[in-house]
């Protein structure tokens, strides 16, 4: 008899339980106990901390958690029916449409429900894409690629430079745009990554995700697809963009900037926000109006994919205590981006240590915790004082995306070129003016 | 009642509202008052199952597309009801409200609850689920001599109010949304149609005694599924009203009948699936020189006419031998759902201005024989498939007798199509939170703290002065908490207490006094200010309406009382004055005069000095 793996979730006593009676996940199954009695399918039990609960769902659809030190009885009454999914047909799709190519990272696009287990399992084919969101054939030929299948939050920069070989790949084989699917959490990373190692890119290049899970009936995750798709197919607009939804509601999606982007909420569908720039374009109901191009000097498309991550972000709070500094010394970080006060500060215990990294030849770059706004060090004398000392100030650069630049810098430039590297506008990380009305 | 071979069964699913001071999944207060501020637009998809279906139900909501509109205020939602936010933990206030009833229908807890996801895209859920959680099994509800099993209790949140519903637009209110739902679902039973409202009387009677279920219109649901065939059901949703229960349930067993007549003598005529072949036809021609005003004016609106050819259903569509039982009408509901006026079909016709000659020709197209059938659907000439479809397929049905089907109550105490019964393919797991465990520890704290029953309440008031009606009435009324509150912490007969919380409320209620104004805080000052004699026992009703209808405010009215209050000096000056303006009475009648000196001093005092106080003043007065 084929037995219950650790994997189904059960341990221990129900384990035993199960096996004895040779259950299987999806069996229909009858228990007893000292008050009641139950019957339903056996299902999987997954991440909760008690150990001592079988689930299963009634025929009513509801689950229910049986401890099983109440167990009296458990019987099996049929065996469960393995679910058949029965794939899509690729709908026809005109051949005179861009050819679009949609990648996956690890966040879900699409997604489709076993209402037997309740597991939630991506789809992602490209038959299956437009069967869940039928008017992408409206706008593209699309292909579909999994490229890595990994949290947000675990990405690393090793995970940028695989999506941008990827992406060149994709770009030469012909595609007229590029949708990738990514986790928000840190997708405002990757967009910085992407745009200055993609710099130049003669195509679309669109992130998009989901702040709502795509298995429920009011994801974000399709209009920001189709809105995304869009962009992609219609090349007025080349380099690297982040596509989500404008405001709380299904109608407008806002394209920002990949390097002037950021997650602003945890769970709203408008949690990423331009700073200080409008948006650079909005898609609404299908028609895309350009708002604000960026002024990026065109050159040839050569990307530069590699980054080093021997760099470090740090937060200057009250209380913050130097050695921090010096321990990054120690640790041959290559550069430190400081995310300093106001226009560009911190308090003057720290210059000791931030001198000492700097005559090393520690790359130490200031922006702002304001986020929004410019920095600027010649103001008080405490700014000064970190101008002597060789900080670079780094203008109205976001410090993620100055953390992504120095990472980019190093991994492809030499020691003497990163503070030009780090200076100059490459892709719209700076704005010259500061607008009004924000 | 015509029975035949047929049983008719009827099972009860109450939806009862709790009065937690929370919503289920997020710490806003459901009937808190506010303006609304906030007004969002939305679109729900459907979502694939495994296998590579959507749910039944779902689907043909999404058929129709629609946007959804939501208007909400911030006092009463957040950014969870906007789903905007992930569910907070479920609220123990509520949770533990379930498991009281339970007990009380010796309902068994289930040891672990988990919260599932019901797919439902009709807008009223702004996810497009609604969250709902079993939270015990099994039990029993006795009405007098009868004992009806309890099958589930389960814990869900309320949908949202709609506020208005159009062809491609629904607009809802966030209010109501997420405001804890405990729902009762007995067994179906074969019961004499008044045993209905007795059993959901008692059932309401018996969550009541928790004190802490809401009361007033919308509070309390019943669903009604009605069998007849032992195998379809039919769910009627939302009847408010306890007493169209008993029509609703003898409607429906009459419509079913009628149906269930219709299968036969499809059978008898020789209906089968072959006879469904010959599609639909656009018969807009025929009508081109109509002198059917109705016909005129949707051709003339870039409008189409389709005809449906309806084998062997001649006389069978409009048979009717119960006021609204007809199949045309059931059809005629099902079109509304996609936003058509209504069909016209054969066995009604010549008749609206359309004449014999337009219906042979259609007959002719339809190559219809002596016992056929035909349906008109009018409407716009593009997108009239779904609905064409849709008739197409309810007339299919009709081999199967009834169609299981959720349908709505009408005011008649008749029943509308809705939409098809979901499958169960329409659950699964609110991964956002996690199981709640329901420990031992959990289980003796409720069951040591139940409730006193109907009975025991009842007559506990009856011990406390209240006759048999207004102890009935204080008990059934939404202010049974806070009397029980008041008789024990203000020093006032609760027979006072009890009639101006219900009868002078009501009566106040049904002059058009909006007394939703006035809240249990306001209600309560009012008592504490006439125990402590700032207020006068006969101005309780003068004050509601200063409040509800003047928009004053309680502690203003309180401020100016305390400033006009009269001294004992000035009540015995006023009397005084009376008396000697009546002196001749006095005279006359000596102690006899009291009540006509009281008539004349209350003209002048009433509202400002307890009238307890004025007679004592008169009496003490006409002594000397």
């Amino acid at each position: 008899m084929r037995e219950l793996s650790e994997l189904s979730g059960y341990k221990n006593k129900p384990l035993k339980m199960l096996n004895n009676a040779g259950i299987q996940i999806g069996d229909f199954i009858k228990i007893i106990t000292k008050t009641s009695e139950y019957s339903g399918n056996i299902l999987p039990r997954y991440e909760y901390s008690n150990e001592d609960f079988i689930v299963i769902k009634m025929s009513n659809g509801y689950n229910i958690g049986i401890d099983s030190n109440k167990i009296l009885s458990i019987n099996k009454i049929n065996s469960g029916e393995e679910p058949k999914f029965i794939p899509p047909s690729k709908p026809n799709v005109k051949e005179s449409l861009p050819k679009i190519s949609i990648l996956g990272t690890g966040g879900t696009i699409a997604s489709r429900i076993d209402y037997k287990t309740g597991a939630v399992n991506p789809a992602f084919s490209a038959e299956e894409l437009y069967s869940i969101i039928p008017e992408l054939s409206e706008y593209a030929n699309i292909n579909t690629e999994l490229i890595s299948n990994i949290a947000s939050e675990q990405m690393n920069p090793e995970d940028w430079k695989n999506i941008a070989e990827q992406v060149v790949k994709k770009i030469n084989d012909g595609n007229q745009g590029i949708v990738i699917g990514h986790g928000t959490d840190t997708m405002a990373y990757t967009s910085a990554a992407l745009s200055f190692a993609l710099v130049n890119s003669p195509i679309p290049i669109i992130l998009t995700g989901a702040q709502r899970s795509t298995d429920r009936p009011s994801s974000d995750a399709s209009l920001n697809m189709i809105s995304s798709v869009i962009v992609a197919s219609e090349r007025k607009l080349n380099g690297v963009y982040l596509a989500m939804h404008s405001s709380i509601e299904d109608n407008e999606v806002s394209i920002h900037s990949g390097t002037r982007v950021r997650k602003n909420h945890t769970s709203r569908r408008d949690a990423f926000q331009s700073i200080g720039i409008e948006p650079i374009a909005i898609v609404n109901q299908g028609n895309v109006s350009i708002n604000n191009q960026l002024s990026i000097k065109k050159n040839k498309f050569e990307p530069k994919i590699n980054f080093d991550d021997n760099v470090s972000l740090l937060k200057f709070h009250p209380g913050f205590n130097p050695k921090i500094i010096e321990g990054l010394i120690e640790s041959n970080v290559k550069g430190i981006i400081l995310e300093g006060t106001g226009l560009g500060h911190v308090n003057s215990k720290c210059n000791n240590s931030i001198k000492k990294a700097i005559d090393k030849g520690i790359f130490v770059g200031m922006t702002s915790q304001c986020l929004n706004g410019r920095i600027k060090m010649t103001v008080y004398s405490a700014g000064r004082d970190l101008l002597d000392l060789g900080v670079i100030p780094l203008e109205d650069m976001l410090p993620e995306t100055a953390l992504v630049k120095l990472m980019w810098a190093y991994g492809n430039y030499k020691n003497e070129e990163i503070q030009k590297i780090m200076t100059d506008d490459i892709a719209g990380e700076f704005t010259e003016r500061s607008i009004l009305g924000r | 009642m015509s029975d035949n071979n047929y049983e008719l069964k009827v099972g009860l699913e109450i939806h009862q509202q709790l009065a937690s001071s929370t919503k289920l999944f997020c710490r806003c207060n459901g009937f808190n008052e506010g303006d609304d501020e906030i007004y969002f637009n939305r679109i729900l998809r459907p979502t694939q199952s495994e296998l590579g279906k959507t749910d039944h139900a779902a689907l043909f909501e999404s058929r129709k597309a629609k946007k959804m509109k939501y208007i909400a205020n911030t006092n009463t939602s957040c950014l969870v009801e906007a789903d905007e936010e992930p569910p907070h933990e479920i609220s123990k206030e509520a949770l533990d409200i379930a498991l009281t009833i339970s007990y009380l229908l010796n309902s068994e807890p289930v040891d672990e609850i988990h919260v599932m996801r019901k797919l439902v895209i009709d807008g009223s859920n702004t996810t497009g689920f609604q969250r709902t959680v079993i939270i015990a099994t099994g039990g029993e509800l006795k009405v007098e001599n009868i004992s009806i099993p309890v099958l589930s209790i389960s814990l869900e949140e309320d949908a949202s109010r709609i506020i208005e519903k159009n062809q491609d637009e629904s607009t809802y209110s966030l209010d109501r949304l997420s405001v804890p739902l405990i729902e009762i679902t007995l067994a179906p039973m074969k019961f004499k149609k008044e045993e209905t409202e007795k059993i959901a009387l008692t059932l309401g009677r018996l969550m009541r005694t928790t004190g802490k279920v809401a009361r007033g219109i919308g509070t309390i649901r019943q669903d009604v599924n009605i069998s007849i065939d032992g195998r379809n059901i039919i769910e009627v949703k939302g009847v408010q009203q306890l007493d169209m229960l008993s029509n609703i349930i003898e409607f429906e067993n009459n419509r079913q009948q009628n149906l269930i007549e219709i299968k036969n003598e499809l059978f008898k005529r020789g209906l089968n699936l072959d006879n469904f072949k010959k599609k639909s036809v656009d018969v807009s021609n025929i009508f081109k020189n109509t002198e059917s005003k109705l016909i005129k004016k949707i051709l003339k609106n870039n409008g189409k006419i389709m005809a449906i050819k309806a084998s062997k259903f001649n006389r069978l569509i409009g048979q009717e031998k119960q006021e609204g039982t007809r199949l045309g009408r059931d059809i005629s509901s099902l079109v509304k759902f996609f936003g058509y006026g209504g069909i016209f079909h054969s066995d009604e016709l010549p008749n609206y201005g359309i004449i014999k000659d337009e219906c042979n020709e259609i007959n002719t197209i339809l190559e219809n024989q002596q016992n056929d059938a035909f349906i008109l659907l009018t409407g716009n000439k593009d997108n009239m498939d779904i609905a064409v479809k849709s008739i197409e397929n309810r007339l299919i049905q009709c081999l199967i007798g009834i169609p299981a089907e959720t349908r709505m109550p009408t005011e008649e105490g008749m029943t509308n199509f809705m939409r098809p019964r979901p499958g169960s393919a329409r659950m699964y797991p609110e991964t956002d939170i996690i199981p709640v465990r329901i420990t031992d520890k959990k289980r003796s704290e409720i069951k040591n703290s139940l409730p006193e029953s109907y009975e025991k309440q009842l007559d506990n008031y009856k011990q406390i002065g209240l006759n048999d009606k207004l102890s009935i009435q204080i008990f059934d009324s939404k202010y049974k908490t806070l009397f029980e509150k008041l008789v024990k912490e203000i020093e006032l007969p609760p027979n006072f207490i009890a009639a101006q919380l219900t009868e002078t409320l009501i009566n106040l209620s049904r002059n058009n006094i909006d007394i939703s104004k006035i809240n249990d805080k306001d209600l309560e000052m009012i008592f504490v200010e006439i125990q402590n004699g700032v207020i006068a026992k006969e101005s309780f009703e003068k004050i509601i309406q200063d409040i509800c209808n003047n928009e004053l405010r309680l502690d203003e009215i309180i401020i100016q009382m305390k400033e006009d209050k009269l001294s004992e000096h000035d009540i015995e000056r006023i009397i005084k004055e009376i008396i000697i303006l009546k002196k001749d009475i006095v005279a006359e009648r000596g102690q006899e005069s009291f009540s006509i000196l009281m008539g004349e001093a209350m003209k002048e005092l009433r509202g400002k000095v307890d009238g307890k106080i004025v007679s004592e003043k008169i009496r003490e007065l006409l002594k000397n």
